[in-house]
């Protein structure tokens, strides 16, 4: 190894350190650590809706010539209302509660949303990763997560291999799930009719015209899918101060793809003397088959004292889904070790093509129709700040504030009748706030 | 062979170099600032993986930077 001749006899031997550390690698240079904690908890609300805490812990543990295990665990639970997909009407609406027992009204006028989420979730993952040939890295790694209503269990593998002084990194991961679907009341029939009364026509549901609609829990009680992840990715050191990241993914998903908790609205049509108004709810219905992939692009630079923390990612999938998020984060230190770090992130998509706000009575059933909003064209955008660097012993500490706000968007089918002036797609906004921390013992 | 190129340019233009690809990277003494923990591209672990879970349960991306992430029946 030949040294640069700028270098001083002082600086030379803070040189030779960094350089014996860095051998590793940027990305784990701070795993000299026998063990490495890291835990956080979040609070997220949407004011009038949903709120969810969730808290995560993950251990490292560092052994042989480096050899890392890592065991990951999170909590969280759910409680509050989310939107059903049924649109806003002029009448009270009442919807049967997932149950089968029971229902929940919603005032004229307001977008209609499940009161009866309440969710308890575990999951958690162990990775093993060890060298692999002269200078590769290979992990393994193995996940579940439990609900009462969802079960999932994977796998995942990857390789590393560095190359150019450690410059260049290339990897590859492959991950796979089983996800078992269990939702109360059992698996809706796809279209199927919900028992619903509108109030005004409580009597005067419709069923299609080909006589298929179900009862609700046609299908039995539990459904499965598949989901098999594939990421190829290229890390480059481009300079002293400047690191950036490429990656293509595609996810592919089979099975049972449809929400179960999500209706869609069927309307009077236009020229109905009710036009506009409820007619009965159907059970969304989505493919069975679902790939996804995206281009990640992402740049850290330090300028000055600071650190630039910059990404993009392009999705598109087979459903007609195309999105772009944008993120920046701008670390700023503010004393020793304290620092801001301010956050924007960025998001659009479009919708998926059976994307529907609702459907109209005595029109043809579509393939496929779901009303998530989830599914429909929105914006996005995040801000906050992330203030850290607070340490007590060997405990470093961070908080972080946020906003989230959907602008969600109407879809090509136009307000009719009554729906007229009513908020089809209302907008949602979210407040996240997050401690986390981290040891090295 | 276009895409190479692409990426060649685009890590040319972060660098701040107009010299090409023949420059990019450091030797391993000029690692100083690239081993300080907050030059990792994984950075604040715990508070990512936080994040993408809100995202993947309220949009219809997920993923990019690693796997999709998944494994719960999100509302």
């Amino acid at each position: 190894m030949q040294l640069s001749p700028r270098k001083n006899p002082a600086s030379l031997r803070t040189g030779l350190a960094l350089a014996a550390a860095s051998l590793l690698g940027p990305r784990a240079a701070s795993a000299t650590q026998d063990v490495e904690v890291g835990s956080g908890v979040l609070v997220y609300t949407e004011p009038g809706r949903v709120s969810a805490l969730e808290a995560v812990a993950l251990v490292t543990r560092n052994f042989w010539d480096k050899h890392k295990l890592s065991l990951r665990v999170v909590y969280d639970t759910l409680t509050g209302a989310s939107p059903n997909g049924a649109v806003a009407s002029r009448s009270p609406q009442t919807f049967t509660r997932p149950s089968g027992s029971g229902s929940y009204s919603v005032k004229a006028g307001e977008t209609p949303l499940d009161d009866t989420f309440k969710d308890t979730r575990f999951a958690g993952s162990l990775t093993y990763d060890r060298p692999f040939l002269s200078a590769g890295r290979w992990n393994v790694g193995v996940q579940g997560s439990g609900e009462h209503d969802y079960l999932s269990i994977g796998a995942s593998t990857g390789i590393t291999r560095e190359f150019d002084r450690k410059n260049t990194t290339l990897s590859l991961g492959v991950s796979g799930s089983r996800d078992e679907i269990s939702p109360e009341g059992g698996v809706p029939t796809a279209f199927a009719e919900m028992g619903a009364a509108t109030g005004r026509h409580e009597d005067d549901f419709v069923r299609g015209d080909d006589g298929e609609y179900d009862e609700n829990g046609g299908e039995g009680s539990n459904d499965t899918k598949t989901v098999v992840d594939g990421v190829i990715g290229l890390t480059q050191v481009v300079s002293r101060t400047t690191l950036v990241r490429f990656n293509y993914s595609i996810s592919n998903s089979s099975g049972y793809l449809n929400d179960p908790y999500k209706f869609l609205s069927v309307l009077y049509g236009p020229d109905d003397p009710s036009a506009g108004d409820p007619v009965t709810y159907l059970y969304e219905k989505r493919p069975d088959t679902h790939t996804k992939h995206s281009l990640y692009a992402q740049a850290k630079k330090r300028i000055a004292s600071t650190t630039l923390d910059l990404s993009y990612r392009f999705l598109w999938d087979d459903w007609g889904i195309t999105s772009h998020t944008a993120e920046l984060k701008h670390r700023v230190p503010i004393g020793e070790t304290v620092y801001f770090e301010p956050h924007v992130r960025l998001y659009e998509q479009t919708a998926a093509d059976f994307y529907r706000t609702y459907l109209v009575s005595g029109d043809a059933l579509p393939a496929e129709a779901s009303a998530d909003p989830r599914l429909g064209p929105m914006t996005a955008i995040t801000v906050g700040n992330r203030v850290g660097g607070f340490h007590v012993g060997e405990q470093e500490f961070a908080v972080a504030l946020e906003y989230y706000h959907q602008f969600l968007k109407d879809g090509d089918q136009p307000a009719y009748g009554s729906l007229e002036g009513l908020d089809l797609s209302e907008d949602m906004g979210a407040f996240m706030f997050r401690i986390s921390h981290g040891w090295e013992p | 062979m276009k895409r190479l190129l692409f990426v060649c340019v685009a890590v040319s233009a972060l660098a701040g170099s107009t010299s090409g690809c023949a420059h990019v990277g450091v030797d391993p003494w000029d690692r100083d600032i690239l081993a300080e923990p907050e030059m990792s591209l994984d950075a604040d672990a715990v508070d990512l993986g936080l994040d993408d879970h809100i995202y993947f349960s309220k949009e219809a991306s997920s993923g990019g930077r690693g796997f999709g992430g998944g494994g719960c029946g999100c509302n």
